[in-house]
């Protein structure tokens, strides 16, 4: 489903901030991405869609290389959600964020209609079509940006800390959503309650580097190491 | 972005003489006519000397440099609008197209001098911070308001566009296509969409720009604006001053006697 | 792409470099930009108080940051907003002129983007003279006694062409200030007005788009802003739009493009700028494009910029009564 190999990248000034990654996800699986600030989490994300290229290393999603060529059709395969729901979402109702992909892709008007009233139905928010994004509540302009990513249905959710800046009842409703939901994931948190409740297995990166890859119950039972990578 | 930010002060000088000298020197610039090969000569010696002797970097000062050639080659429509000696000919969709002699000298001199006021304000940036190129306007008497709003915009100027490079960012995430299928719709749309993410935009630093003013309110501030009053130059900032306006009056005398 | 940056950058143009003009043209463009800038700094404090310096200081982050907002056109290029239409818009005129005059000035200083000598003619061009559109003539449209008009159709049109308008307008002044300074006005005119007719139609849609959105989403905004300053202040900023316009347009009267840059070099532009409004445009062609429809259009356009302008002037200057203040 997604294979990354040797994966580096520096920022323009020259700072290192990928140092040859090396991760196979399979279809179906969720994995969490962990790693305090500038361990590389959302630079790694950015690189699953094209959105930054790799100074070296090579990524496939779903057999498509990530390459120049292909661009635009990864974006369709790769569903990115950012951090800031007000970075995407632009519209002046929710009916327009979400239905922007679909329109851009060239879909047909009842094809788009369905898609808006899918996405919105798998994050619950039926009913706001016609609401202005900004006057939603942080937890549901975070449903609505995974909703503007879902109506493109892709088959690659990278989904940048969804947790960020919620109360304990969104994280509970979000946790709840992200366990339904069938695509296969890679989720950049530092919420660790989320991770054991929706993420079989969990990626540390420190430094550019990834430092663990393994089942989330062993990495949360070592108290040692969560020390040592920052994560408590 | 950050990289054509203000550098490090390479040198302990004063920002306010430093910024004098750039822009009388730029000034200069501008009165030279075409043809004053001598004085634009001395003034890139000047200049390039200057450079060499505050361990800037000239090459990387022309690197720099280049971001202003696409314009120069407006100054080549001046090699054959100025009437002179013909020095080549050449025909575009049947018209006969003349440079004159007088014509490319009037496009060197302006290129030249285009050139060099580039390079001069490069220097002055790598070696200036900002808030002492604002100190340097500030006691040249330009309205203080305008002084705390060049600062202001100076401060969120980076934080905006990264803000608006993330929303370039969600948008061509969004942005994909389907084997098969035509994307993009028509640009019409697409200039819609255009102006959505500047609306917001809008709102966001609006909305920013209410905080703020809360903010500056909660630390007593009414309105007036605060100078810091400025150190007087030392004897050095003095000769530097003096040195620099020889230059400048000695080149305007060269090019013209 | 590099040759994409050049094209963009040739495309632009609006950014004129030092070396360009003559230095009595530069900086006579000085004079309307200090005179214009003074009084919007002063009128921009009184409407708005100590909020002033926060939100003008924000805004003009805003406008470099937006101008950052691209729209793909075709084959790699893409266009985006000068800026100063929307600013004026959504801020007033004369905080719309302030904000466009820091954001050209930090361009300047800390990109090379547009000249030293050369800032007030680029600050007047995509400044003064774009805000003052905005401003004075498509705000005025939409706002009525601090209320938005309702028809978004209306809204759209009105900020469409304000913002083509405006780019035609910092083009032309460009392009003047160009040809006083010797470049000839047969390449300059045509190029700089053909290329920004189009360029102007991405400003008039992002724009139009832009406010529209504001009108939709947050119209308070778009109201929130007290109409500015008193009437003697308008009228002189007025008369200083209408002259530079004039000024701007007086080389399309010489009938004679090979004579102008001598008539330039000896008499100075001034005997040009009084006499142009008798021979402005002579039988509605340009006179060095010849008689072909193009000719047509472009004078045609020109024409009708002039007489908006003009008759927008008159009506200003014949009211009495002075604007509500909120």
């Amino acid at each position: 489903m997604l294979t990354i190999t040797n994966l580096s990248y520096a920022y323009p000034d020259g700072t290192p901030a990928l140092r040859g990654i090396d991760l196979v996800v399979a279809a179906g699986e969720k994995v969490a991405l962990l790693g305090v600030n500038g361990a590389g989490k959302s630079t790694l994300l950015l690189h699953l869609n094209g959105t930054l290229r790799p100074a070296s290393g090579a990524i496939v999603v779903d057999g498509l290389p990530v390459t120049a060529q292909n661009l635009r059709q990864i974006r369709a395969r790769v569903g990115l959600v950012f951090q800031d729901p007000d970075d995407q979402l632009f519209s002046p109702t929710v009916f327009d964020d979400v239905a922007f992909g679909p329109l851009y892709m060239g879909l047909a008007p009842a094809e788009v209609d369905q898609r808006v009233q899918q996405a919105l139905q798998a994050v619950g928010m039926t009913g706001y079509e016609q609401r202005p994004p900004h006057r939603l509540s942080l937890g549901q302009r975070k449903r609505v940006a995974l909703a503007t990513v879902l109506a493109m249905q892709p088959s690659l959710l990278a989904l940048d800390e969804p947790s960020a800046g919620l109360d304990p009842r969104a994280r509970r409703e979000l946790s709840e959503l992200l366990r339904t939901l069938p695509q296969t994931m890679l989720v950049s948190t530092h919420d660790l309650a989320l991770v054991a409740d929706v993420f079989p297995r969990s990626i540390v990166l420190a430094e550019g580097r990834v430092v663990a890859d393994e089942a989330t119950s062993s990495l949360l039972a070592d108290h040692d190491r969560l020390w040592q990578y920052g994560l408590i | 972005m950050a990289d054509t930010a203000t550098a490090e002060p390479t040198a302990a000088d004063d920002g306010r003489v430093k910024t004098w000298l750039a822009l009388g020197f730029i000034f200069t610039l501008a009165w030279l006519p075409a043809g004053a090969w001598d004085a634009l000569i001395m003034a890139a010696l000047a200049l390039w000397f200057v450079i060499g002797w505050k361990r800037i970097g000239l090459w990387m000062i022309w690197r720099r440099s280049l971001i202003a050639w696409p314009f120069a080659l407006a100054a080549l429509t001046l090699a054959i609008a100025r009437p002179g000696a013909p020095v080549f000919q050449f025909t575009i969709g049947g018209q006969a197209i003349t440079a004159t002699d007088a014509g490319m000298v009037a496009a060197a001199t302006v290129m030249a001098k285009s050139w060099l006021s580039v390079q001069a304000m490069l220097t002055l940036i790598a070696t200036t911070h900002f808030s002492e190129l604002l100190t340097a306007l500030a006691a040249l008497r330009l309205p203080p308001v305008l002084i705390l709003i060049l600062g202001m915009a100076y401060r969120y100027l980076f934080i905006l566009q990264e803000e608006a490079l993330r929303m370039l960012r969600a948008r061509d995430s969004r942005s994909a296509s389907i084997p098969g299928q035509p994307a993009g719709r028509n640009l019409f749309w697409r200039a819609t969409i255009t102006g959505r993410m500047v609306g917001t935009l809008f709102i966001r630093a609006y909305e920013r720009s209410e905080r703020i003013y809360a903010a500056m309110l909660a630390r007593g501030y009414d309105g007036r604006p605060v100078t810091a009053t400025q150190p007087p130059l030392r004897p050095t900032d003095y000769f530097a001053l003096i040195g620099g306006g020889i230059v400048c009056v000695s080149l305007i005398v060269i090019a013209y006697i | 792409m590099w040759w994409q940056w050049i094209v963009e950058r040739i495309a632009l143009g609006l950014h004129i470099p030092d070396g360009f003009l003559h230095a009595p043209v530069a900086l006579l463009w000085w004079l309307p930009t200090v005179i214009a800038v003074g009084i919007a700094a002063r009128a921009a404090r009184q409407s708005l108080d100590e909020r002033a310096v926060p939100l003008m200081g924000v805004m003009a982050a805003f406008i470099f940051a937006a101008q950052m907002i691209n729209v793909p056109i075709a084959g790699g290029t893409s266009g985006h907003l000068l800026g100063g239409v929307f600013a004026a818009l959504v801020l007033g005129p004369w905080a719309g002129m302030v904000v466009m005059t820091s954001v050209i000035a930090l361009q300047a200083i800390l990109f090379q983007d547009g000249g030293i000598v050369a800032m007030g003619a680029n600050i007047f061009n995509m400044g003064i003279a774009t805000a003052a559109i905005g401003g004075w003539l498509a705000r005025p449209l939409l706002i009525r006694n601090g209320v938005l008009t309702a028809n978004r159709l209306w809204i759209a049109i009105v900020a469409a062409g304000a913002g083509w308008l405006s780019v035609m307008a910092a083009a032309a002044l460009t392009s003047a200030q160009l040809v006083l300074s010797d470049l000839p006005a047969a390449i300059v005119f045509p190029a700089m007005l053909s290329v920004h007719a189009i360029i102007g139609i991405g400003e008039g849609l992002i724009t139009a788009a832009a406010v529209v959105f504001l009108a939709s989403t947050r119209p308070d905004l778009l109201q929130a802003t007290p109409p500015s300053g008193p009437v003697m202040t308008r009228i002189a900023a007025i008369g200083v739009v209408i002259a530079a316009v004039i000024t701007a347009f007086a080389p399309l009267a010489s009938p004679d493009p090979d004579g102008l840059e001598r008539v330039a070099e000896d008499a100075g532009f001034i005997t040009r700028a009084t006499d142009a409004p008798y021979q402005l445009l002579p039988d509605y062609t340009i006179p060095w494009l010849g008689e072909t429809p193009l000719s047509t259009i472009i004078a045609g356009l020109v024409g009708v910029a002039v007489l908006i302008g003009l008759i927008w002037g008159m009506s200003r200057l014949l009211r009495t009564q002075p604007p509500a203040r909120s």
